[in-house]
């Protein structure tokens, strides 16, 4: 038996999930966070189901990437039967989805969820009526608290059992004929072959799907220019377009059943939200708040993450000293033992320390509510480089780690977003480049350099940013974003956010991380840095003036950018920089470290969120970003210094 | 007043009378339930250029500002 949730962004679906399931999918308080689905399998009344979490969805259109997904799970799979979770507080809007649910012909019970903000927003709903008018159980929970969860998969079981289907809604009469026409002209062999319900068909068709337009050139070519005849007459003898007015019935469909089932008292007084929006998205206090959010937020994290990084890498040395101790010195064993222990220190190092109060912070703010509205107050800021508010995100957490920064860009709309967000995400000092930027410049140039380094850093990236925008110059789609209710966040779901995404960097990048180590033990073993540096020599010590031996710790700061610093040391053979590197060396090699290639952990999550070609690319702009910017600040040096 | 989103005073309310747009951007706001002839209240515009804020059938909704110039409103008086 196999029951799939579909909902709108923000209704609970998560949160009902996972009460149910367990610690596995992702809830949140972002809409459009989970772009795969998630399944679990449950025991019920003595029945196993598989239960699929799909990503949140407005309708089913085909407009952004999460209801092509769910759209698609929903036609090819047809689940026994669909949970359709509705926000009762929103239930008017959320209608127009279920309408669309009831033509797949698949069961579907409806679960009306959050019915006490409903409630609370004056919002009565008689629960029997709408049963009636939809012809479906309608089941009211209140998944946060677990109420009316068993009732609500009982009814669905029983819908998947009894193979119950709701009504159908009937649209105006000259939508209707031009409906029942094109299902005639498509026949059932054609739809069969499409494998969407003809009804739904012939409805997405004259609403301008291109998604079936397509799959329908496939399978008829001969009746596309008919549903180009029946959108122009549409539109014709209602002056409007085809899309609106199929947009519009449903949409007054919608309404009108809300206004029959659902009585709203005015509710008196400001709700709690508006007066908390009153400071939080204030021209003024506004960004002052989220400036202090963001400086508490870094300073938590930086000194947690010290405080249990320290030791963890001391306790990692040790094991190393026992493997030297123990394995034969000089050995291949020994060199990739050291390079899988140091691989394996390398992620725990940034996951344990960073990671994981960087994602419980950020699912933190995710579930209060508070990411949409810092989208909404950098909006204006993140226009002027070509992007817009939701992008803003990514870049917040790059200044902590990349990682999560490049998972982040994936709640992007589109692609050409995700793919600008993306590069420049990747230029974002985290707090790996920021050791380098500190130990280095900040301690032999002065502050005010390490300062202007940051400054420097923003200017390249709006620089990137609009540069990369007038290539990909379709235009950003701009911000549509619900601004959700704030709510209190629930343990389990932010445990269970975190938990999903810091496995995604320990299936995705930790591995890479172990293999990297133990390819650089290799070339230590059979002496290979020096042949490295002379290949990099052209590049290293006559382009960028660098000392030659710099060469190889720019290979180590792919695997991890604080190693660049660390084997630094090594490399020059003393910690006192001062003696070996002048000032512009020192900043032409921090300057390089700041922009080139990010770090394989990133990389690997880049493939994952951009794909491998965009992954090309980045790794492309990168280098080329760094060593223009090295080489302006040698030319600099060289004329002013 | 007939007059464009991101012109409508906080606290207002309007009525959308058109959208000019291409079917994409139609579509967008109609996933979130914006239809000509639906009422919004604009609950705050952002400084700056920032997107506009509003009501829509009991859910708040950002849109940036160079759509919200997109869609034609007529005020609604005297409330």
């Amino acid at each position: 038996m196999r029951i799939a949730l579909v909902g709108q962004p923000n209704c609970g679906k998560s949160t009902l999930f996972n009460s149910v399931a367990g610690y596995k999918s992702i809830a949140s308080n972002f809409p459009g966070t989970s772009v795969d689905y998630t399944v679990s399998r449950v025991h019920m009344e003595g029945e196993e189901i598989e239960l699929v979490d799909l990503p949140g969805i407005y309708s089913l259109s085909c407009t952004e990437p999460d209801e092509r997904l769910a759209r698609d799970y929903l036609i090819r799979q047809k689940p026994d039967a669909v949970i359709n979770i509705v926000d009762a507080s929103l239930l008017g809007r959320s209608l127009e989805l279920t309408l669309e649910l009831l033509e797949l012909g698949i069961p579907l019970v409806v679960c009306l969820n959050m019915m006490d903000e409903a409630e609370r927003k004056g919002i009565r709903i008689d629960v029997a009526h709408l049963e009636e008018d939809l012809g479906v159980p309608v089941i009211p929970t209140i998944a946060s608290r677990g109420q009316g969860i068993p009732e609500l998969f009982e009814a669905a079981l029983r819908s998947a059992r009894d193979r119950r289907r709701g009504k159908s809604f009937y649209r105006s009469r000259d939508v209707e004929s031009a409906v029942a026409e094109l299902e005639s002209l498509l026949g059932q062999e054609a739809v069969a072959r499409i494998g969407v319900p003809g009804r739904l068909l012939a409805l997405k068709l004259l609403e301008g799907d291109e998604d079936l337009e397509g799959k329908t050139r496939r399978a008829c070519p001969e009746v596309v220019p008919e549903i180009d005849r029946l959108r122009e007459s549409l539109a014709y003898y209602r002056g409007r377009p085809a899309d609106v007015v199929l947009s519009s019935e449903r949409h007054s469909l919608a309404l009108n059943l809300f206004e029959h089932v659902a009585q709203v008292k005015p509710r008196a007084g400001p709700a709690l939200r508006d007066r908390i929006d009153r400071y939080l998205l204030h021209p003024f206090w506004g960004y002052g708040i989220l400036a202090l959010v963001l400086i508490v937020f870094f300073q938590i994290v930086f000194r947690a993450g010290k405080l249990v990084e320290e030791p963890m890498l001391a306790w990692f040395d040790g094991l190393a000293g026992m493997l030297r101790d123990h394995l034969a010195p000089d050995s291949l064993t020994l060199t990739v033992a050291e390079g899988v222990v140091q691989g394996f220190s390398g992620g725990i190092g940034i996951v344990l320390p960073y990671l994981v109060p960087f994602l419980l912070g950020l699912s933190l703010l995710e579930d209060v509510g508070y990411l949409p509205r810092a989208a909404f107050l950098m909006d204006t800021i993140m226009h002027r480089i070509g992007l817009h508010g939701k992008a803003v995100i990514p870049f917040v957490l790059g200044y902590g780690c990349n990682v999560p920064a490049v998972m982040a860009v994936r709640t992007l709309a589109s692609e050409r977003d995700r793919f600008i967000t993306a590069v420049l995400v990747t230029f974002i000092p985290c707090a790996a480049r920021t050791t380098i930027i500190f130990g280095l410049v900040a301690f032999y140039v002065g502050p005010y350099a390490a300062l202007g380094l940051y400054v420097m850093n923003l200017v390249v990236i709006g620089a990137a940013g609009r540069l990369l925008s007038a290539l990909r110059s379709e235009a950003s789609p701009g911000l549509i974003l619900e601004i959700p209710n704030y709510r209190l966040p629930r343990p389990r779901a932010v445990a269970s956010k975190m938990w999903f995404r810091l496995r995604e960097f320990i299936v995705v990048a930790w591995p890479l991380l172990i293999v990297g180590s133990v390819a650089l033990g290799l070339l230590e073993h059979f002496h290979l840095f020096g042949t490295v540096n002379g290949l990099l020599a052209p590049f290293t010590r006559d382009l960028l003036g660098l000392p030659e031996a710099a060469g190889i710790t720019l290979i180590f700061g792919i695997l991890r950018k604080e190693l660049s610093l660390i084997m630094l040391v090594q490399a020059l053979g003393t910690s006192d920089f001062a003696s070996v590197m002048t000032q512009a060396q020192i900043l032409v090699f921090t300057v390089f470290s700041l922009f080139y290639i990010p770090c394989l952990a990133t990389l690997a999550m880049l493939r994952v969120a951009i794909g491998l070609r965009a992954t090309s690319i980045t790794l492309v702009v990168t280098t080329a970003v760094a060593t223009v910017m090295a080489l302006v600040f040698r030319a600099a040096f060289a004329l002013f210094g | 007043m007939i007059t464009t989103l991101e012109r409508v005073r906080d606290g207002a309310s309007a009525v959308v009378r058109d959208i000019h747009g291409g079917r994409m951007l139609r579509q967008r706001l109609a996933r979130l339930g914006v239809h000509p002839g639906d009422t919004v209240r604009v609950v705050r515009t952002g400084y700056f250029g920032g997107p506009v804020l509003i009501e829509i059938h009991g859910a708040e909704v950002a849109i940036g500002r160079g759509m919200a110039q997109k869609i034609e409103t007529e005020v609604v008086e005297n409330q």
